[in-house]
């Protein structure tokens, strides 16, 4: 069940400079907040080192977490269906039979645009949003792909 | 992202600008209403208009009119190879290519302001997708009519109608029956309401008068007003179950299902069987004591009713128990097996470390709060609730984990959890769209994983924790072409059920070779054999039809 394809070799770096554009739009002035908010009930110094430990963590995370994300995320096109493997901490198996996808979704952030790469989201009835997401593909292969599964048809059991 | 080969990209007409402000706008505030709410907070303590007031007020009129804007400028579709292709998005650019063979249905939607300016939405909606509000608005009428038809032509044919014979009701309610069915609800959370509101009330009539109230009643006079709001709570229960689903009838019309109920608004849902998704039966304790259940009957459909989304289609208020089961074979019939006279297989031995961990912590976090916010009325009297919840919470999990069980046949899914308000649930296999497995550290440290089954229109059924082997098989089974298997001949003479006999691994096993079995080698290779000799399942449409009356006049949905 973990057999499958790899995503664009490009996606890692991708992902770390969107954990880079999180830790400094969100991460730093979260911890800027709860380091201040620590320093005015306590210390000074403990309030710093939590905002120290708070940005330190989520350094690490941004620079090594997606290379281990990459590892780890499969997606295969099976006879019967789509699996998409995915997760390190938490980890999740899904299977989309083809003929139960409703439509397919291809989308391009700015930071994808710059990296050349897509996601593809593939939707069936179920109405949770989006079933299955392979992001980090190559332009071509995104759109490949969702023409191909687009395609399949058959019985969408609704 | 839009391809530029092709048919020509159109765009929405230039009146789209103003007629989708006021929609844009409210979309904006559903979406940040945490933003809302705090200025009103805030306003109620200021006497005039703030700097933060202008800046909140500006801020929302700009979201709105950008995403107007851009709305506007990005969006462009086109009918391309017999495709519906829609393409939006100025810093996030999306393509959407839609199958027409998937589109439930093709609605034409004019608020006061389409009218106005004589234009109109156009939704796409296929099943269990409803972000495709305000996706196609606006359109000239002529425009919208010729997509329209280039649609309906690509869909092909409707369904045939459905049989008109009547048929004697399948359930009634009497009113004594509805009251009780609001009484037995939970109503926490109303109780909480009326408390708050009751004290919000008081401080507004005088400033820190429920304060006040609250240290001059003392312990025993502070539990009396809880009780009365429980009191209170119950009566506007069984009152307005009462006026939803008066005179509630339920009657098969040959292929579907008919409900009728409401007093003052009449409200008639008719139901292919053929578009029954999910099934649910719920028996909250009180219920269960009285002798019934409550049964929903959910289609793909997401409809909504008063604004808010509505899951099921139909609720069944009040089943006698020992007509559950036959119940919901009466809506499903495709399902072919009673849930209350299968053996249902147990939940892992080690997912009860996890049930009672998580009562556990839900009733400390609940406990220190009442703790905080009663320790100056109630004093010493506060720790009664972690002595109360604690107990308790050990308990309802021992319980809970005790009559959790599952079961696959070829033709169904079931799964059932809880004691004090217990729910099953059943899915008909052809109906699953898609299967999960999912496994977090804390899962992987006990050796156990959660397979969760999706139906169309937002249904889901949870199955209880198994072992990860267990849960590997289910997924197996459940994967790709699983569900015609329901359909063919040999399923229907063995059920070969999966969950029912446990073996050493607390999972069915069987010896012919033919049944699907729990085990990763001869699950895959009985749904080969299945997959290969089931025939096609029949390609139907999709959707509840609701009929909602207002003083006797019938109006389509």
């Amino acid at each position: 069940m973990d057999d499958g394809q790899h995503l664009d070799p490009r996606a890692p770096q991708l992902w770390r400079l969107q954990a880079l554009f999180r830790l400094m739009m969100f991460w730093v002035p979260l911890s800027a907040v709860l380091g201040s908010a620590l320093a005015w009930v306590t210390r000074p110094a403990l309030g710093v080192l939590f905002a120290a430990t708070i940005l330190g963590v989520q350094g690490l995370l941004a620079l090594f977490w997606p290379a281990l994300s990459y590892e780890r995320f499969r997606y295969a096109l099976r006879e019967p269906d789509l699996l998409v493997t995915r997760g390190v901490l938490f980890r999740s198996w899904t299977s989309v039979p083809y003929e139960r996808i409703q439509f397919v979704d291809t989308r391009q952030g700015p930071l994808e645009r710059l990296f050349g790469l897509s996601r593809v989201l593939v939707y069936t009835a179920s109405g949770a949003g989006a079933d299955a997401v392979i992001p980090g593909l190559a332009e071509e292969t995104a759109t490949n792909l969702r023409d191909r599964l687009s395609r399949r048809g058959g019985d969408d059991g609704v | 992202m839009g391809s530029d080969a092709g048919p020509a990209w159109r765009r929405l007409h230039p009146a789209s600008l103003v007629v989708n402000l006021l929609p844009q706008a409210w979309r904006v505030l559903r979406a940040f209403w945490p933003l809302l709410v705090v200025a009103l907070l805030n306003r109620r303590s200021a006497d005039s208009v703030r700097p933060s007031d202008v800046a909140f007020f500006l801020l929302f009129v700009g979201l709105s009119a950008t995403r107007t804007v851009v709305h506007y400028l990005t969006l462009r579709y086109r009918m391309n190879e017999g495709r519906l292709e829609i393409h939006e998005g100025l810093i996030n650019r999306a393509t959407r290519v839609i199958d027409p063979a998937r589109i439930q249905n093709v609605n034409l939607v004019q608020n006061v302001f389409h009218k106005l300016s004589g234009l109109v939405e156009l939704r796409v909606e296929t099943a269990g997708d409803s972000s495709s509000e305000g996706l196609l608005s606006a359109l000239s009428l002529a425009e919208a009519t010729q997509l329209r038809e280039a649609l309906e032509a690509a869909r092909g044919s409707a369904a045939a109608p459905a049989s008109t014979q009547l048929r004697p009701p399948l359930l009634e309610n009497g009113p004594l029956e509805l009251v009780a069915y609001g009484l037995s609800a939970s109503r926490l959370g109303a109780v909480a309401f009326l408390l708050i509101a009751g004290m919000d009330a008081l401080n507004s009539v005088e400033p820190g008068g429920a304060d006040e109230a609250a240290r001059r009643l003392g312990p025993g006079a502070t539990l009396a007003v809880v009780l009365l709001a429980f009191a209170a709570s119950q009566v506007l229960a069984g009152a307005g179950s009462l006026l939803r689903h008066w005179r509630f009838r339920l009657v098969r019309q040959g292929d579907r299902l008919s409900t009728q109920e409401g007093l003052f608004t009449t409200r008639r849902v008719e139901i292919p069987l053929s578009k029954v998704q999910m099934l649910t039966a719920d028996e909250p304790l009180l219920r269960r004591l009285m002798g019934y259940g409550t049964v929903s009957i959910e289609t793909a459909a997401l409809s909504f009713d008063e604004g808010r989304a509505r899951q099921a289609e139909a609720t069944l208020p009040m089943v006698a128990s020992e007509q559950l089961g036959a119940t919901l074979l009466e809506a499903a019939p495709a399902i072919r097996v009673d849930p209350w006279n299968a053996e249902l297989s147990r939940p892992h031995p080690r997912a009860l470390l996890r049930t009672l961990s998580r009562g556990l912590l839900r009733a400390s976090l609940i406990s220190s709060v009442l703790i905080g916010l009663t320790w100056g009325t109630l004093s010493a009297y506060s720790l009664l609730f972690p002595l109360i919840a604690l107990p308790w919470a050990v308990v309802a999990a021992v319980l809970d984990w005790r009559w959790q069980g599952w079961l696959l046949t070829p033709a169904a899914v079931i799964a059932r959890r809880g004691w004090f308000s217990r729910r099953t649930v059943v899915v008909a296999r052809d109906k699953v769209q898609t299967v999960e497995l999912h496994q977090g550290p804390v899962l992987r440290l006990l050796g156990l994983a959660l397979p969760l089954v999706r139906a169309a229109g937002g249904s889901n059924v949870q199955l209880p924790l198994l072992g990860m082997q267990d849960a590997q098989a289910v997924f197996r089974a459940l994967s790709g072409p699983a569900q015609k298997e329901a359909h063919g001949d040999d399923a229907a003479d063995d059920p070969g059920d999966v969950g029912g006999d446990p073996g050493p691994d607390g999972v069915a096993s069987a010896g012919d070779a033919d049944r699907a079995e729990v085990d990763g080698q001869d699950v895959e290779g009985g749904l080969h054999r299945a997959v290969h000799g089931a025939g096609e399942l029949a390609d139907v449409g999709v959707g509840a039809v609701g009929l909602d009356e207002v003083g006797g006049q019938g109006e389509g949905a």
